[in-house]
């Protein structure tokens, strides 16, 4: 007969255990704290953080994307829901932005319109990125031909006008966000493919790279290690600025009826639905206007921030140039 | 670059000098003027699509005019024609009015009336189809005055199907490329601006009542708001369809009048009788139970309009409206009718064109209404050509959109949506023997004898029976009948629309 470890026995194994995962968790904590303190004091933060402007951006983003993820928590009511005997109510207690033209609430319609902003500013930013990043590593990297082709192509994008042939693609797909997404896509990635591949163009050139290059590291290897990461701070200050551009371009789709099928709550949409209100029920239209006025600027000062911290030979040039 | 330093005096300057441009600007205007009369549009009259007509819209301008009129009662009237006469089957003897003058002041005859269905037979490449003429040889002049069409079918209404603005007769000389539009009408082309407006003034030598204001300018002003703006500022005299939530506000103005009018047009949601679920009468019936069309008309149409029981404006004297009982508003027995249907929880594709006035919001009404009912529904929103294609491809449950009549002959609205060879049905009838809102059978046989009747008892009997037949199985939703709304200054006597609003006639007006 084994002796079996008895209740106590256990429970104090138990206790162990979870004193020991406490005190690691602890301590991870602890170095997390401290590199986050580190992080904060660092200089590019101290220099992002030295104008306030770029906190006000960062502020307004972090707010947008805690909306947009905490949406069914933070609507008072159902956005689809509608009281067409309670319609284009003014502002409120139960209703503190007031009823649309069919009795929907319209702080809740702007807090989950926040999720759809959101949503397709990052699947196009990340979906234009990923394709203008390998196109533009891939012209920058591999020169001669390739790059000729590849970048005539971007001309060619270019010399459009880039909302007018998302109109026109939109326009041929069909209503709906998704394809919304697409034509957003098919313009956007152009301008990432020239900023990578003009960094890419000077940084393959730098000794780092020939050194990997004579040690005859495969090319793969030296775009992974080497190249991409030294190219990434333009792009992501790109991307950031981008999201403000998308989020108001979506707006622009939508509000011309190639967005949101209804009854899904989104910004443009909103204003284009109640823009017949605008004299005698001012808060349907003008509420998602300040939302897309907060949104992209929120952007566009985040975006200006990063540029100054991983980008600052622009801002000395500009310095330079005494404007 | 000192020399070009701003200081204060220049800013000064520059900015007394835009303001007093832009004084300038706003006070030239010819509302002011006692005699001339601003009609606002919603729509460019000097569109391209006009070029057929010398470049400007034959709608609302009075410029131009067809042979056949429709009067108040939707009933035709001679106009340019005197009489006419059907002399077979496929042929009709249409007199022209003698002593009618054109703007150049040639005189009107036969040959005037065979010129203008020539060009428009051949520069529309739907009126051949249209007016179920085909060729030079469907119209002979027969002498000076009397002109014989010759209709590729036997075709009843064809004195109401041209009864149409853009049926309308025209000067050979006029050129489109000059803008030179030579009618008979009322009023004469004096000036077009093109993308803005058209002047006209009123024509001495007009066979009928002349025009009682001297000039009428028709702009466009495609902003509904910015319409209603600019007649509260004494901009315009008078502005076609005013935005619907600020009808109230007009209407409480002094200094504006609103003008209502029925007109031949309703807003109904036809279903796909031919693919589940809405191939089941039970279903379409509880959706039809499920909806509150008096609601819709109060808030979201703020009043303009009524409720409708069936697909056919009762401004059309066909139409069942009287006949029928509507299906009332109750859920309940829309729960448990669905309870009832073979409805299994399918998704219902409710598609709708997004230049349809208001078709996003009521459709998110019925698709609020459905779901309270226990039925899933989605909204497609589609653009004109698309949703065309997905009506014809049965691609949805349940299409909303409006239907009218143009002309004094309302027949088309009744046969191209109901009927097995109607345009909205014949491509899946001749394709897969089905269609879309088509019951046929016995409603196709109604539907033909209704059109081919030429006394207006029996076409009444004949349609009315179709549409009761279509309401028994609920083939449509029907949601509101039309109304036209305009607004003009309190000042303006004689301000009259017709159930085609396009077809008003401006002589009676008076500033």
């Amino acid at each position: 007969m084994t002796d079996e470890p008895t209740v106590s026995d256990r429970l104090k194994s138990i206790g162990d255990r979870l004193r020991s995962v406490g005190v690691q968790a602890r301590s991870k904590l602890g170095e997390a704290r401290s590199r986050l303190v580190a992080a904060y004091h660092s200089r590019p933060v101290r220099q992002f953080r030295s104008n306030t402007l770029n906190v006000i951006g960062l502020v307004i983003v972090l707010t947008l994307i805690l909306t947009a993820i905490f949406a069914p928590m933070l609507a008072p009511h159902d956005p689809e829901e509608q009281h067409l005997r309670d319609r284009l109510e003014g502002p409120s207690a139960e209703h503190p932005l007031g009823t649309d033209q069919l009795g929907q609430d319209v702080l809740s319609r702007l807090i989950f319109g926040a999720r759809v902003s959101l949503k397709i500013g990052v699947a196009v930013v990340g979906i234009s990125l990923a394709i203008g990043t390998a196109v533009g590593v891939t012209a920058g990297y591999a020169g001669g031909y390739v790059d000729e082709g590849l970048m005539r192509l971007v001309d060619v994008l270019l010399a459009f006008p880039g909302l007018l042939l998302a109109l026109v693609i939109a326009g041929i797909l069909g209503p709906s966000l998704t394809n919304i997404m697409i034509a957003l896509a098919i313009v956007g990635w152009t301008s990432y493919a020239r900023v990578v591949r003009g960094s890419v163009l000077s940084v393959k050139e730098e000794e780092y790279v020939k050194a990997s290059q004579l040690m005859g590291t495969g090319r793969l290897r030296i775009v992974g290690r080497h190249v991409l990461p030294n190219v990434m701070g333009p792009v992501v200050v790109l991307a950031t600025l981008d999201m403000a551009t998308v989020i108001l371009s979506t707006a622009g789709l939508s509000f011309l009826g190639l967005g949101a099928q209804p009854p899904t709550p989104e910004w443009g949409t909103m204003i284009s639905e109640g823009r017949y209100y605008l004299r005698s029920a001012w808060w349907v239209v003008n509420f998602p206007g300040l939302a897309i006025m907060f949104a992209v600027l929120g952007f566009n000062l985040l975006g200006d921030g990063l540029r100054d911290v991983l980008d600052p030979r622009e801002e000395e040039s500009v310095q330079n140039k005494g404007l | 670059m000192a020399g070009n330093k701003l200081n204060r005096r220049t800013v000064l300057k520059s900015a007394a000098a835009v303001g007093a441009l832009s004084i300038a600007g706003c006070a030239e205007n010819t509302s002011g003027n006692s005699s001339g009369v601003r009609i606002a549009l919603n729509t460019d009259p000097t569109a391209e699509v006009w070029n057929t007509h010398g470049g400007i819209t034959p709608y609302w301008t009075n410029v131009m005019e067809p042979l056949v009129w429709v009067n108040q009662e939707m009933d035709t009237e001679p106009w340019l024609a005197t009489d006419w006469e059907q002399t077979s089957e496929t042929t009709w003897e249409f007199a022209i009015r003698e002593g009618v003058s054109f703007h150049n002041g040639d005189k009107l005859t036969a040959d005037h009336v065979v010129y203008s269905f020539e060009t428009l037979l051949s520069e529309l490449a739907y009126a051949p189809g249209w007016l179920r003429l085909e060729g030079p040889e469907s119209i002979v002049a027969l002498d000076e005055y009397t002109v014989e069409f010759t209709t590729t079918e036997p075709f009843s209404v064809f004195p109401g199907n041209i009864a149409h603005n853009m049926v309308c007769i025209q000067h050979p000389d006029r050129n489109p490329d000059e803008n030179r539009v030579i009618g008979t009408g009322p009023y004469q082309v004096d000036e077009v601006v093109v993308q803005q407006e058209v002047v006209t003034s009123s024509f001495d030598d007009y066979w009928n009542d002349a025009g009682q204001v001297d000039e009428l300018v028709f702009e466009v002003i495609e902003d509904p708001n910015t319409r209603s703006l600019s007649l509260e500022n004494d901009e315009i005299d008078i502005g076609m369809s005013p935005p619907r939530s600020q009808i109230d506000s007009l209407e409480s103005n002094d200094g504006v009048e609103v003008a209502r009018q029925e007109t031949a047009g309703s807003c109904y949601g036809g279903f796909n009788l031919y693919d589940a679920p809405t191939d089941d009468p039970v279903l379409r019936r509880a959706l039809n139970h499920a909806v509150d069309q008096q609601l819709i008309v109060d808030t979201i149409l703020e009043n303009v309009g009524s409720p409708a029981r069936v697909p056919i404006s009762p401004t059309i004297y066909w139409s069942a409206h009287d006949q029928v009982d509507p299906y009332e508003y109750d859920e309940d027995t829309a729960s448990s009718l669905v309870e009832e249907s073979a409805y299994g929880g399918e998704m219902i594709t409710i598609v709708v064109p997004n230049d349809l006035v208001n078709g996003r919001d009521i459709a998110q009404v019925l698709l609020d209404d459905f779901t309270s009912v226990g039925v899933e529904a989605e909204i497609q929103m589609a653009e004109r050509a698309q949703y065309s294609d997905l009506v014809r491809n049965g691609n949805g449950h349940l299409f909303l959109d409006t239907s009218g009549s143009n002309s004094g002959a309302a027949d088309y609205v009744i046969y191209d949506s109901f009927h097995s060879d109607g345009d909205v049905n014949q491509r899946r009838y001749r394709n897969e023997e089905t269609g879309v809102q088509n019951l046929g059978g016995e409603v196709d046989t109604l539907i033909e004898d209704g059109l081919q009747a030429t006394e207006s008892a029996v076409k009444e009997e004949k349609y009315v029976q179709a549409q009761e037949r279509m309401k028994a199985q609920a083939v449509t939703l029907p949601v509101y009948y039309d109304e036209f709304v305009a607004a003009y200054q309190s000042g303006l006597e004689g301000v009259s629309f017709s159930p085609i609003p396009e077809f008003t006639s401006w002589t009676s007006l008076e500033k």
